[in-house]
């Protein structure tokens, strides 16, 4: 028997399309009949796609300048 | 397990070789960060995960045209960065291996919420669909964001090449030197995490 438990381990597998054969069946089964899993995957959607939107601090120039310092010496390929 | 540059990896490598300088901005842009959660993860401090970076750059610019495409070029920038890493984590006696960071990292998300039977004995709290307002997402975004600081490391890695820096499984298992499966469960973890935390946060339970 497929218990809640089991689908919520198995929510990354089925993004990454992992989950194949009885398991990905019972998964997506289990899935229909469970609002509170479908809950639980819709919430996992949500934090991957907030994730996403965090914004990233930019490469600072000291670093970027120490990089293309290096770039500009380098011999030219033919 | 093989992730061979794309089209996009022949043109970005062929405008390097050029001395295109714009090409080698954008890629210490894009990269820059990923390198650096990879470092922290190996070394001892964040100014020894700055230096490991830097070293990284100039070890890219003089072996460009070494590059033969049989990875992506962000695995073979990632894997010269994690060698230069480790080499200077045995140096630190930091010489901690990714994969024994990873133990610690992969028992069950809440156990607590379910019940001997398995099923829920405390559900998801239910919230509206996702937040509408600028506002509310930013500040659900931000819990997200703290929760992340405090995730183990090794699933904090993970989640950070993978969802933020938009790396591939294919590269993450191949710089940190991982399983797929191992790379999943510690994704699955981080993220199960960052939920329980947009959940605190639609509850108003947040901290």
């Amino acid at each position: 028997m497929f218990l809640c438990r089991d689908a919520c381990e198995h929510m990354t597998d089925e993004r990454e399309g992992a989950l194949s054969g009885w398991v990905g069946f019972w998964y997506r089964f289990h899935l229909t009949i469970c609002p509170h899993c479908r809950a639980c995957r819709r919430q996992l959607d949500e934090a991957v796609a907030l994730s996403k939107e965090i914004p990233r601090e930019p490469v600072s120039d000291k670093v970027i300048d120490a990089a293309l310092a290096a770039f500009r010496e380098r011999p030219k390929t033919e | 397990m093989t992730d061979a540059g794309g089209p996009d990896d022949a043109v970005l490598v062929s405008r390097l070789r050029d001395g295109d300088e714009a090409a080698f901005r954008e890629l210490v842009g894009s990269m820059h960060r990923g390198l650096l959660r990879v470092a922290v993860a190996f070394v001892e401090s964040p100014s020894a995960a700055e230096e490991v970076v830097q070293e990284t750059w100039l070890a890219v610019v003089a072996q460009i045209d070494g590059f033969e495409g049989r990875s992506s070029l962000r695995t073979w920038i990632g894997t010269i960065l994690s060698n230069r890493a480790k080499t200077r984590g045995v140096r630190d006696k930091r010489s901690v291996p990714f994969s024994s960071l990873t133990r610690e990292d992969v028992d069950p998300v809440e156990p607590e919420r379910f019940n001997a039977g398995g099923t829920w004995s405390l559900p998801p709290a239910r919230w509206d669909d996702a937040p509408e307002s600028l506002v509310l997402r930013k500040e659900a975004r931000e819990a997200i964001e703290r929760e992340l600081k405090t995730l183990p490391e090794a699933q904090r890695t993970v989640v950070v090449l993978r969802d933020l820096e938009g790396w591939s499984s294919e590269e993450v298992c191949n710089v940190l030197e991982i399983s797929e499966t191992n790379q999943r469960v510690l994704l699955h973890r981080g993220r199960q995490r960052l939920r329980g935390a947009l959940e605190r946060y639609h509850s108003g339970t947040d901290r």
